[in-house]
């Protein structure tokens, strides 16, 4: 088992403060996680090396797409300190490839006859230190014969010529879903708009690369997997498949500390095998790989979203929206790994915020010779979201109404909620047009008077600079709690669906154990795995309201894939809900078992004992057991009364609105966050430079259980999404070569890219969940791109501009102003 | 981290005063600062985000003055002093700091923490009352994937504010 | 990213240091190390051996004479950002050195590596150009002086020799009387980490500061990442000397700019983008250097 990385004991003391109302919940408790990361002693994966441990290198392809004619090794092996070579036949020979997220199409760890993408490894070597490891592979030398790559996903869909010979095509997957009378709706409509929108390839790019160090036990014939892997109880398939072993026989561990993910480090399989591969042919040596950070950008498995929208809106000339048209294109790269329902999530917030009832979705999933997709915090749903809010703006400009009135009119209202979607998802709870409204409120206050951002004076003379300011209003659903049953509708046989009962669907838990030290400090296990989200304080505060205990009673520690059942983890803004309701069920589970050991052990009925306060009262009498007491109790009895496990199903499981989402597998995200933003941002007409003056925002994700780490999600989506909106792409040119392969050209905001953030909190609670909390791991990244652009088309209306491309860079701007111009 | 090399690579001894204490090690040229901090002797809080001197998680102070250990070599170091998180404080104790990083929530993954505190104290010691832009300045250097910064620039106000008079 | 092998020397002199360059074969440089450990890490240099130059003392220091100032060569960035002299005698340099990264990398980077390396996005390549400087550069046989216009060749190429080191940078103070001469220095960075899209230096001296509307005696006007060497427009300088500035000579020197630059596409600064920045910028910086040279400021 994991350990839990707890150390310090200031923390523990702070911890104990409870708000006024007696609750640990709704206390912004200042997290435990924090002083071994502070003073250094926080062990993330990197820093994981045991004696004797061999360093993993790979030698990756230059080429975006060649057939391999011959790989000679001979060079590498010859040198002294080479432990290990091994190339995609070597692989090939013994294994099994590496799951893909559509059917027809065979990855391996390592490339076999052909390279798809520059990056993509072909070889690997172990030796003492990564710097010999990387002295091998200059001496690998590898024949290749290129071809053109295939780039433009656009073109790529003509199928002239196809990534995946096999394939035949390179579009393996895609769908049409109408909602509605579509055709009516836009026949009918006064007005249609129609336009093109571009959304950059972007990813994580977290702070901390990939890792692992990976061990193979010679006398159990099994794995030992220390890594920084995403959702480890769920993903371990994409490990053991590959290395052709049963689930208990791959042990994967992740560290309590984990440098960031969001959503990336899902994908990190690869070298999870390969590692484990080289420890089993190393005789159980344990071996070890640290991405580098070009390997992370140019080739890591981890880019993401990357689309060319077609969107139609029809409007009435009141502003009235009567239908939605949505199109895209999604580039997936070589190989279409498991997030290849990034294409579907959108579904779960088709229209956003407002009310629309005919709907057309459709996607193509397209290969070409890039870099594989990841998932990145949002899944495929930011891009959605400001492919409409940018047809919203245009359809305003069209009719000639203010964008503001015209959102504020089509909102869902209060009175609708809960609000089920054309798409079968259902929105829990929330008043958009009172939170924008209050927003829009607040800065116009704040800002549109004297000696604020949005003075009049200060804009018009800022405007006399050429220096263009502009402040944007949109409201977003940042949906929360993905179901798991819909996930695999790429390979499901759709036609089936519409047969499919309720009783098919089934989910995926979130699972806590616990039990009691001799203390009677309670030693609970997450499932999950945990990259900065402080779920060990979060889990501490609702289990102490839960059993009447102090925040430092109680410890979290981590359970490793072969010891947690198969279950869903942290993705998908899920852990605020799921471990609301983990924790209650667990601690029924407890106090259930307290009383009947209790019980048992003073030979009364069970109805004579309950449990609170942190103990087990007898009726009548004062004697009560302490947890300490019941521990000590527990060792002579067979069946252990002080431990317990629990396995919390989904919020919308019992909710009989989501009965058809989940039968047909339409995404299922029971609970709706929401935000309106406002972003203040200010264009030099004359750079096309965005600077975002302050970013406004009211955010609602119902019952916050830790309002601090609510906040600091907040801020550190919407840094997130500034980088989406105006800095951060995964560019390819036309000989398929990445141009973003360092973060000088990669660029991650920096102190000067991130504004000053004015956040509001209000609280609808969900009427779905156990504590009335909404998933919001996710929504800055999901609301910020979209309302940085409609900012910023606020500030440019003069010149009739609308950021059709993303990211707004300075120099598409200007192209779009020139234009202008002209 | 391997130090008996069967290959005739070069290697030199070297000296260095790490966080007060000497240590002595034989490296070869090409070893970064960062990789010896880490694997030598073992420094945990040095951390690698990106080995091109962008990310600041392997800052460090050297003779005085911060400085990105994935563009230095061990070699460099022969006869200087360094300091990083672990030579900051007591054990047991926080730097105030790490103690307003913690208050004001300014670290959530905390694989760039590091970096920030050491380029925040070499700032503070020059710049014990600083204005928020000139905060912003000084930590040109160091990225931070996950908050978002203000809570960062929160935290070296508050810890400017309880280093006054130290 | 770990560099290939190689052997380290650490000379305390120049002179030990040009010895060593005419000793060793296959012998580079290594100044603050902030770029060429880069292309070391990826390999894209694999010298036998690296001579450390950075701790030399002697080729640090920053010496402003009634004549001129002349900067050793491993003169830090930040060295020549907290200068009050430099700030009062050519505040161009320490303008530019602030904008370099950030406070870490600036406590390492080099004057002498920056001009070495002469990536046309240097930032001191840039106002050392404006400011005609002259490099000296020394190997085993001896001394000489570089004229700045001499120096860049083509892309990341000098006229320095392989067996030759940058020792300092000497600046005639001639051209810039402190009292009516205006410098400005303006770059677009798109994040704190990374390099110029574009940077202009503008140097102004005027006749009269007290005057309405002094009359421009001698201009510089330079660039950063507008070509694939650091660029001096001389035609834009010679358009605005012998005049007042106005509103309509800035327009008219910025389409010269727009048409003197030679920018090369980048992923997210396309050529004619670049172009037009390096019209805006000529424009803004004689302008913000004009106005200092009256002893306005923003």
């Amino acid at each position: 088992m994991s350990q839990t990385g707890e150390a310090g004991t200031e923390a523990e003391a702070e911890a104990d403060v409870e708000t006024d109302d007696g609750t640990f919940v709704g206390t912004g408790l200042n997290r435990v996680e924090d002083h071994r990361i502070l003073t250094g002693e926080a062990e993330y994966i990197h820093d994981i090396t045991p004696e004797g441990c061999l360093h993993m290198a790979l030698l990756r392809t230059t080429h975006a797409r060649a057939d391999i004619v011959e790989v000679d090794t001979s060079g590498a092996e010859a040198h002294p300190e080479c432990e290990l070579v091994l190339t995609g036949e070597d692989v090939a020979a013994e294994y099994n490839p590496m799951p893909s997220g559509l059917s027809g199409i065979e990855e391996w760890a390592l490339a076999r006859d052909s390279v798809k993408f520059v990056g993509e490894p072909v070889a690997m070597v172990a030796a003492p230190d990564r710097y010999v490891a990387e002295d091998l592979l200059d001496m690998i030398d590898v024949a290749y014969d290129t071809q053109d790559p295939i780039v433009d996903p656009v073109d790529a869909r003509r199928d002239d010529e196809v990534v995946h010979e096999g394939l035949g095509t390179n579009v393996p997957d895609e769908e049409e879903f109408v909602f509605g009378d579509v055709d009516a709706a836009f026949r009918e409509a006064d007005t249609v708009v129609e336009n093109q929108y571009s959304w950059g390839r972007i990813s994580g790019v977290p702070l901390e690369t990939a890792g692992v160090v990976a061990e193979y036990d010679t006398e159990r014939d099994r794995f030992d997997i220390d890594c920084n892997i995403q959702l480890h109880t769920l993903v371990d398939d994409t490990v053991y498949e590959p290395l052709g072993y049963d689930p208990g026989d791959v042990s994967l561990s992740v560290p309590p500390d984990v440098g960031g993910s969001f959503g990336t480090k899902i994908a990190i399989h690869r070298y999870c095998v390969l590692a484990a591969i080289a420890s089993k042919k190393l005789d159980g040596t344990p071996v070890k790989f640290v991405e580098d950070r070009i390997e992370n950008l140019q080739g890591g498995d981890m880019h993401s979203s990357d689309r060319e929208y077609l969107v139609r809106l029809a409007c009435d000339d009141d502003g009235t929206i009567r239908g939605l048209d949505v199109n895209f294109v999604d580039d997936f790269g070589a190989y279409p790994r498991y997030p290849v329902n990034q294409t579907l999530k959108p579904l779960a917030v088709l229209t956003n915020a407002y009310d629309i009832e005919h709907v057309r979705y459709n996607y193509e999933l397209v290969l070409t010779n890039k870099t594989a997709q990841t998932a990145y915090r949002g899944f495929g749903v930011p891009p959605h979201l400001y492919a409409l809010e940018m047809a919203i703006d245009e359809a305003a400009r069209e009719a000639g109404i203010d964008p503001y009135e015209l959102r504020q009119s089509n909102l869902i209202g209060p009175d609708q909620v809960p609000y089920t979607l054309p798409s079968n998802n259902v929105y829990d709870s929330g008043d958009y047009p009172g939170a924008l409204a209050e927003l829009k409120d607040t800065v116009e206050r704040e800002e549109r008077t004297e000696g604020g951002l949005l003075d009049p004076e200060v804009v018009t003379q800022q405007r006399e600079e050429g220096k263009y300011r502009g402040v944007g209003y949109s409201v977003h659903i940042e949906p929360g709690v993905s179901g798991s049953d819909w996930t695999d509708r790429q390979r499901t046989d759709r036609e089936t669906l519409a047969e499919r009962s309720r009783e098919d669907v089934a989910e995926l838990p979130e699972y806590l154990q616990g039990s009691v030290d001799e203390d009677g400090t309670v030693v609970v296990y997450l499932a999950t795995d945990t990259s900065g989200q402080g779920h060990q304080t979060i889990l501490k505060q609702l289990l102490a309201d839960e059993l009447d205990l102090l925040p430092s009673d109680i410890e979290v520690s981590y359970l490793d894939s072969a010891e947690a059942p198969t279950e869903y983890g942290t993705a998908a803004s899920r852990m605020a809900v799921m471990l609301s309701g983990a924790a209650q069920g667990l601690a029924g589970e407890f106090a259930d078992n307290f009383e009947r050991l209790a019980a048992a052990h003073w030979d009364v009925d069970r109805t004579d004992v309950s449990y609170r306060d942190g103990a087990v009262h007898r009726a009548n009498s004062d004697e009560t057991l302490s947890l300490a007491d019941l521990a000590a109790i527990d060792e002579d009895y067979q069946e252990s009364l002080t431990a317990a496990e629990y396995a919390y199903d989904h919020p919308a499981s019992d909710v009989e609105a989501f009965d058809e989402a989940f039968t047909q597998k339409y995404p299922v995200y029971p609970t709706a966050a929401f935000a309106a933003n406002a972003p203040i941002v200010e264009v030099d007409i004359e750079t096309g430079a965005v600077e975002i003056l302050k970013f406004y925002s009211l955010r609602d994700c119902g019952t916050q259980l830790n309002p601090t780490i609510v906040e600091g999600q907040a801020m550190g989506g919407l840094a997130q999404g500034i980088g989406a909106a105006l800095l951060e792409e995964f560019s390819y040119d036309d000989s398929g070569q990445p141009q973003a392969i360092t973060l000088f050209d990669y660029l991650l905001p920096s102190v000067t890219n991130v504004p000053e953030m004015e956040l509001l909190h209000t609280e609808t609670p969900s009427p779905f969940t156990p504590t009335g909390a909404k998933g919001t791991g996710e929504g800055g990244m999901i609301d910020g791109p979209a309302s940085i652009a409609v900012a910023i088309n606020r500030a440019l209306e003069p010149f009739d501009v609308v950021v059709d491309e993303i990211p707004a860079t300075p120099h598409r701007l200007r192209r779009k102003l020139r234009d202008a111009d002209e | 981290m391997s130090t008996d090399t069967t290959t005739d690579r070069p290697t030199r001894e070297i000296s260095v005063t790490v966080n007060g204490e000497e240590v002595t090690a034989e490296v070869e040229p090409r070893l970064k600062l960062s990789d010896f901090l880490r694997n030598y002797v073992d420094l945990g809080s040095v951390r690698v985000g990106c080995e091109h001197g962008v990310c600041g998680a392997c800052t460090v102070s050297v003779d005085g003055d911060i400085a990105k250990s994935c563009l230095m070599y061990a070699v460099q170091l022969d006869g200087k002093e360094v300091t990083t998180v672990e030579g900051i404080s007591e054990a047991g104790s926080l730097h105030p700091i790490q103690e307003a990083f913690h208050e004001e929530h300014a670290l959530q993954c905390g694989f760039c923490t590091s970096g920030f505190i050491m380029s925040a104290r070499e700032f503070l010691a020059e710049n014990p009352d600083p204005t928020r832009a000139e905060i912003k300045a000084a930590l040109a250097d160091n990225i931070c994937r996950c908050t978002g910064y203000q809570n960062i620039f929160d935290a070296v106000e508050r810890a400017a504010d309880n280093m006054e008079g130290d | 990213m770990k560099p290939a092998a190689f052997e380290y020397h650490s000379p305390e002199t120049a002179e030990e240091a040009t010895e060593l360059l005419a000793d060793l074969p296959d012998a580079k440089l290594m100044a603050g190390n902030q770029s060429f450990g880069i292309i070391m890490s990826n390999r894209l240099a694999t010298p036998d051996h690296v001579i450390d130059i950075s701790d030399i003392e002697g080729l640090r220091y920053v010496d402003v004479g009634d004549d001129a100032v002349e900067i050793g060569a491993m003169t830090r960035h930040a060295d020549v950002e907290h200068s009050d002299d430099l700030a009062e005698v050519l505040p161009l340099m320490p303008e530019a050195a602030q904008h370099i990264a950030g406070p870490a990398v600036r406590n390492r980077g080099t004057v002498g590596g920056t001009l070495g390396e002469a990536d046309p996005a240097g930032n001191h390549s840039c106002t050392l150009l404006a400011l005609d400087a002259e490099l000296a550069v020394a190997s085993a046989d001896g001394e000489r002086t570089i004229p700045i216009d001499e120096y860049f060749l083509a892309y990341m190429l000098t006229a320095v020799e392989d067996d030759e080191l940058i020792t300092s940078v000497r600046v005639s103070r001639e051209a810039f009387p402190v009292e009516r001469t205006g410098m400005r220095f303006t770059v677009e960075k798109r994040a704190a980490q990374t390099w110029p899209t574009l940077g202009a230096s503008a140097v102004v001296r005027v006749d009269d500061p007290d005057a309405d509307e002094p009359v421009i005696e001698d201009a510089r006007l330079s660039f950063a990442n507008a070509a694939d060497v650091p660029l001096r427009t001389h035609d834009a300088e010679a358009e605005v000397t012998g005049e007042p500035l106005s509103e309509g000579l800035l327009e008219s020197v910025a389409d010269t700019v727009y048409d003197a630059v030679e920018p090369q596409d980048e992923m997210h600064a396309d050529e004619t983008y670049k172009r037009e920045l390096a019209a805006t910028f000529a424009r803004r910086s004689l302008a913000t250097a004009y106005d200092r040279a009256q002893g306005l400021d923003e």
